[in-house]
Order: C-alpha cells, then structure tokens, then sequence
C-alpha cells in the first residue's frame, strides 16, 4: 500500500498539505523587503541564512483574498527543482501519512482554490486536505507571463 | 571497470592534451625541424591514446593510434613536416575535440573517423619504411628527462648521487612470440632480483595483460652493471634484443637534439610552475558561499561594536574584519583562471578562417596568463570569438589589396589580455581596414538607426558605438564568418551582461582596435547605499559617476519627462521612490540627493531621499523563480539581516 508523507499547513481556514520531500523548513516571519513593480502575490523577498526566498502569498496567488501577517505567520519554505520559494502560512501543523489510494480527484474548487493548482484532496478526521500541485503553482501563468515580457 | 566515475577526469584531461596539441602544432608549423615539439605532441597523443582506450572509446583511441604513428614517423626523421601533414594533423585533433564533447554531452564517441584515418594513412604512405622498426627506443629519446615526473627524477638524483646506476631497458621479444605478458613477467624477475623498477611502460597491469606490441620499456635502479644486466635479461627465450641506456640527471635541460641542433630549454612539466590539485569546482563554490555568510555576519558583528563601543569588541572586530579581507583574497584568488584557457583555442581557428577567407593573418597573443573570475572566464569565449571573426572578415584586407596599399601581405591581429586596478581589459587590435565612418553612417540611415540629419553631428565615436546596435552589419557581401544577423550588438549585451564594456578605436587603413574592460570579480562589490521611505537600495559604485544635491528649480519637463542638464548635456532624471512605488510621503526641502549614474557613455540622475554611505557587498542572486527582475541586478544581505535590492543601471539608460 502506497503511502506520501505531507506537511500539513493552515491558510485562510483552509488545510493545505506538500509533498514532505518539496519541503525545506518552517520558519519565523522576518523582515520582508518589497520587490518594486512585480506581481501582486509576491510580497518580497527574504533571507534565511544567507539564502535570498522570494516569499509568496498564496491566497493572492489563487486569487481568493489576501494573507494577514502577524505574529503568528510563518513561512513554509519549499523547494522544487532548483527554485526555492516561501509561502506565507498560518501556521504549520504536523506531518502526515496519507494513504494514496484515499486520495481523490479535486473538484473543479475547492475552498476557492482552482483544481489546476491541486493534486487531489484527502479526507482526514478533522476535514479536508488540499495536497497542492507546486508545480503548476510555482510555473504556471507566472512563469508563462516573465517568458512573454522576455519575448516582447 | 566503472568508468563512469572517472568521466569527468578523462574529459578534463583529454582536452588539456588536446589543447596541448593544437598549441604545438602551432609551434611545429613555425619550427617545421623541431622534433622537441614533435615528442611532445606525441606524448599527449600517447596518453589519449591509453586514456580513451581504458574509458571504452575505441574510434577516439583508433584515430589516436593512427595519429601517434604519424608523429612517430615524424619524430624519428622518416617524413618531413610539410601542409598536407600539418592539415591532416590538424584536422585530426579538431574531429578528437567534437569527440571529446561529443562524449561530454552524452553521445559517446560517434562513429569512427574513417576518412581522417585515411587521410592520415596517406600522408604518411609515402614515408620511408622504417629501418630501425623494432630497434628499440630511438637515441634522441634516451635521457629524455621530461618521460619522467617530478616525484620520479627526485628518486632517480637521489639512487644517482648514492653510487647506485640508473637504466632505462628497452626489451624487445620476438615477432612469433606468443606468451608476451609471461616473457615480461619474467624479464622483471630477474629485473627486480638485481634492483628496483620505479617505472614501466606500458605499466605493469598492462603487461600482465599482454597489452602491448613487442616492446615494453622501464626503469631500474641497481648497483650491477649494464652489462651483467643485459646478457641475464637475454636468457629469457623468445627475446629479440635488449638495449639499454643510463639515465642521468641534467637540471632542468634536456640532451641537445642531435637533429635540428637546436633544443628549446623546456621544463619536465610544461603545463604548471609549482604543485597543484584539481578541486572541484562546486567545492569551490560551497566555500565562497560560507566566506560571504561569514562577510555578512562580519558586518553585524562590526555593528554591534559601534553600538557597544566596548574596546575589547572594537579590538576584536577589527582583527575579524583584518582576517576577512586576507581570506577573501585568499578565496578570490582560488576562483581565478588564466584567461589562457580561453585563448588557447584562437590559433586554430584564426587559422582556419584565414584558410577560408584567403587571407594571411597572423595572430600574436599576449599576457595568456592574466587571471579572471571563473564565472567570466566561462562566458567571454563567445564574444571573443565574435570579435575576432570580425576583425578577420571586416578588418583584415585581401593580401592583394594590401600588397596594393603597401601593407605586408600578411595581416596581424594582436590579442592582449592584462590587469590594471580592479579591472581586467582584453584587447583585439587589427592593422586592417580600419572603420569607414561614412560606410557606417549610410548603413544606420538605410536601416533606419539613425536620420540623416545626424550625419555631421556625430562624434566618430559615436559613429563606432552604431556598430554595437542592433540591426548593423557593415560586411558588403554577408559572409559565412561573420555578418550573419547576429552581430556586435550580442557581443555587446553578453559584456554588459557581465558588468564590463566595450570601447572602439579606430584609424581608416591603420586598423582598429576593440578593448574589453570588465570587472575583476562580479561576487562582491563596492556599493552606495541609498533610502526611501524606510526602504534601503544598494547603487554599484562602478556604475556611479558621482553623487550631487540637486535643486528642485533645475529640473526641467520636456515631453513630460523631467531632466537636469548635466555638464553638457540634457539627462533623464528619475525619482527613484516613484519609480519604484515606494509608500510614504517624500521629504520637503530646495535640494534633492542625487545619484548620477552611468552605464556605457550614457547617463541619468536618480532622485533619492537620503544618501546613507558606501560599503563591500555580496552579490545574491534572486534566484530561479524570480529570474531577472527589470531595475535590480540582484540583492544583498545588510548588516542586521535585512535584505536590499541592487539597483541594475542599465535599466535606467536606455
């Protein structure tokens, strides 16, 4: 029986869960530094023991509302391929072991979130798990529209 | 055997020895009689041969083979150096280079190389037969000192200056012979009974194998003499002759070759003065990586002690901060290559395209030992060869055209790389041509680059930097060389890329010269920080001319763009904390902190809302999501952790 092991973080009231492999670390919020004239969901970068994050909020990335920083925000650090990036989290929760053949197909939204973005969902005792597809949330139409203003 | 792990050695290596040989054959071609240089190539051509054999790939070592009987012949006086051997061999060792990166990229080693192999058959076809063929090792080759490494000729002055006699034995077994590899095992019994062998070729392995013609050569160390040596070796069945030399020391020089009368001084190890080891270069990286988070945490720890003023941390501090700057020249340094790695592949192709121009060209090189960043040495290969090809198809002329303009009939194109302060400038120099500034002007009106009305206001040099925008190409006649489209303006882009530029000199029929200056190192800089709002921006100082207040009434509005005259022209002038969107209102005052920028021979003022003071920063990348962000370069790492962005000139000149 195929298992995957999450990470499973919080974000607008939603349970998002990554790859544990696609995953760096949890940290602390620090100081961001604000990219000038660059997408709206990119709140800016920072550093994390010398290595420079682009931090990204992910609710502005799915288009369904905009992240509250406080004390409690963290970062979820996660790596594909050579990028490294940080999505801004309520909070991360713990690790989980999903069994692959629970998990479904999406439907077309879930909790606002397109299914393009998601890998499926898993049922847990306490609700729902979105398992996130990072690769079409880190390339996508982000990556698509830097090529087309290279071209231009 | 898994070679696979020795890949990357075979590749490095291979091309070092093939990069040799492409140099000697230089060398040969000029001193056609120099059979020092032959042995050398042979020696490469040798070692490539066991290499790509050992590693599997057969139709490298074939060609190889073929190769190194040729040399062979050359070397022993049989055939005489003229074109068609020289072309054959060139060509030989430029299909061994597709190879090697054919391999390289995965491909293996392509198919055999049929047609050179023939080629090189048949230039040495018309070759004596070779008289002494199984005589043993030629004479001019005995004491040859450079067969031995350092390591072996400290064993051998050592044995020597003891009383113990040092011989290289040659042994050579019979044509019929069938049990080679025991024939040889036994010669080294009775060998090693009367010394010690510090040294077989082929090695021991190899002769174990019965890996070898009929010859196998070492080196023994004892205190018997020759001859006593010679006739117990000969008791071995089946030896066809043994010939033996004594090995002596001589500093530094190796025995006068008796065939041309002349020998070159060349040392045991012609590719490095002094010890060396082979790092890898991600090693390297890992360890700039640790020395720029130690730069950083430097800075914080200088901030603390400002903050503390407590002499003992101040002491402290400064001897950190001392240390630092030797370990970052230290480290520096470790990143450093001679740019001769670059130039070593010029002489052949400035060759070949000469062929195929029919043009003479003479290339000199200068200061092959100049030392550049390993990230620029990687990326200036192509507009090097860019730049030369241009000079080669535009500037060079025909011989018959110069022979018409009393020029020598053969042209010469100078390339010249050294230091001088932080920066590194590599010049092409041609005595062609030169540029026709009317030839150019035309062009730029015809394609539109500029208008006519321009024609006389235009400084020669600007008249030169036309050449560098895109959409130019002076050629007449579109040529395989160069002129295909992609023209100066790449080579322009990939200098700048690099934080370096390009000037142009020029004089009609003298010739013209292209100078390089780039940075020394592009990891860590000197830069100006600046504030607005509770924002911090890093500006490079190299890109800085100088920093000025200016007054709100000197800016002027033309097409609603504000600009500041500045010495004797008309500037943009950008409000950075507009530019850049950064909240908060701007302070009030008569004067405005100004950054006046300059990227090529273009400039722009940058309004700022505080100056703050300069400092050595390291260069991050924003890394592989954010990719090239329009108006930064990149970022650093403050003092206090905080990041700030590294304002890029070249966005604010266009």
């Amino acid at each position: 029986m195929a298992e995957k092991k999450v990470i499973i973080f919080t974000l607008g009231g939603e349970k998002y869960g990554v790859d544990v492999e696609q995953v760096l670390s949890i940290e602390k919020m620090t100081t961001l530094t604000r990219i000038p004239n660059t997408e709206n969901f990119i709140k800016g970068i920072i550093n994390i023991r010398g290595v420079i994050y682009p931090v990204i909020d992910l609710l502005e990335r799915f288009q369904i509302g905009t992240s509250i920083i406080n004390e409690e925000t963290r970062l979820c650090l996660v790596q594909l391929d050579e990028m490294k990036v940080a999505f801004i989290v309520d909070g991360a929760e713990d690790v989980a072991t999903i069994d692959m053949e629970k998990i479904e197909q999406a439907p077309h939204l879930v909790g606002g979130v397109h299914a393009e973005y998601i890998n499926g969902i898993a049922k847990l005792e306490t609700g729902i798990l979105i398992l996130l597809n990072l690769e079409r949330v880190l390339r996508d139409d982000h990556i698509e529209k830097i090529k087309q203003i290279e071209g231009a | 055997m898994d070679t696979n792990q020795y890949l990357d050695l075979f590749l490095d290596e291979s091309r070092e020895h093939l990069q040799n040989m492409n140099a000697k054959l230089l060398e040969l071609e000029n001193n056609p009689g120099d059979t020092a240089i032959v042995n050398e190539i042979f020696r490469s051509a040798h070692t490539l041969k066991g290499m790509s054999a050992t590693m599997g790939y057969e139709s490298m070592a074939d060609l190889t083979h073929k190769l190194e009987n040729v040399l062979d012949a050359i070397r022993h006086g049989e055939r005489a150096v003229n074109e068609a051997i020289m072309d054959a061999l060139f060509a030989s060792v430029e299909r061994l280079e597709s190879m090697t990166e054919a391999i390289a990229n995965g491909a293996g080693d392509t198919k055999p190389a049929e047609d050179l192999i023939e080629l090189l058959l048949k230039v040495s076809e018309s070759s004596v037969q070779r008289s002494e063929a199984q005589s043993g090792p030629n004479p001019e080759e005995q004491n040859d000192m450079s067969d031995y490494n350092t390591y072996e000729m400290n064993v051998i002055g050592e044995s020597l200056s003891q009383g113990y006699s040092v011989f290289k034995i040659a042994v050579t077994l019979s044509e019929s012979c069938l049990l080679k590899a025991a024939r040889a095992y036994m010669v080294y019994q009775i060998a090693e009974q009367s010394g010690d062998i510090i040294k077989s070729e082929p090695s021991i392995e190899k002769l174990e194998e019965g890996a070898f013609d009929t010859q196998f050569v070492f080196t023994l160390i004892t205190k018997e003499p020759l001859d006593d040596i010679k006739e117990k070796i000969l008791k071995v069945s089946e030896i066809d002759r043994v010939d033996i030399e004594p090995v002596t020391v001589k500093k530094d020089s190796k025995p006068e070759d008796e065939k041309s009368g002349k020998a070159p001084i060349r040392k045991a190890n012609a590719h490095s003065s002094g010890q060396s080891i082979r790092v890898n270069l991600k090693r390297i990286d890992t360890l700039m990586n640790l020395f720029e988070e130690l730069v950083i945490e430097k800075g914080r720890l200088e901030g603390l002690a400002k903050q503390f003023k407590d002499a003992e941390l101040t002491d402290i501090t400064e001897d950190i901060a001392r240390t630092t700057q030797a370990l970052q020249d230290v480290i520096l340094n470790l990143r450093m290559v001679p740019i001769e790695q670059v130039f070593n592949r010029f002489p052949t192709m400035v060759r070949n395209v000469s062929k195929e121009l029919n043009k003479r060209i003479r290339l000199n090189m200068e200061g092959k030992e100049t030392e550049l960043d390993r990230t620029v040495i990687d990326e200036i290969g192509d507009p090097l060869v860019h730049l030369l090809r241009n000079s080669m198809d535009h500037g060079i002329e025909t011989p018959e055209k110069r022979k018409k303009l009393g020029k020598p009939e053969e042209g010469t194109i100078d390339l010249k790389a050294y230091h001088s302060g932080n920066h590194v400038y590599i010049e092409i120099k041609d005595d062609g041509a030169g540029i026709n500034r009317e030839k150019v002007l035309n062009k730029a009106i015809k394609n539109g680059l500029i208008n006519e009305s321009d024609r006389e206001h235009l400084s020669d040099q600007e008249v030169y930097q036309l050449l560098f925008r895109t959409g130019f190409s002076t050629a007449d006649v579109i040529s395989d060389i160069s002129g295909r489209g992609v023209g100066l303006d790449v080579v322009k882009s990939k200098i700048e890329s690099l934080s370096g530029e390009v000037f142009v000199e020029s004089e009609e029929n003298k010739g013209t010269t292209f100078t390089i200056r780039l940075p020394l190192t592009l990891s860590i800089i000197t830069a100006l920080f600046v504030q607005m709002g509770d924002e911090h921006y890093a500006i490079p100082l190299a890109n800085i001319l100088e920093t000025a207040m200016v007054k709100e009434d000197d800016i002027m509005n033309v097409h609603e763009k504000e600009v500041l005259a500045f010495r004797d022209s008309v500037i943009p002038f950008i409000r950075l904390a507009d530019a850049f969107a950064v909240p908060g209102e701007r302070p009030s005052g008569k004067f405005i902190p100004t950054v006046i920028i300059r990227h090529g021979s273009k400039h722009a003022a940058l309004a700022v809302d505080r100056l703050i003071g300069q400092s050595e920063i390291v260069i991050k990348p924003l890394g592989r999501y954010l990719g090239d962000v329009e108006g930064f370069s990149g970022a650093t790492i403050l003092g206090d952790g905080r990041v700030a962005l590294i304002i890029d000139a070249q966005a604010f000149i266009h």
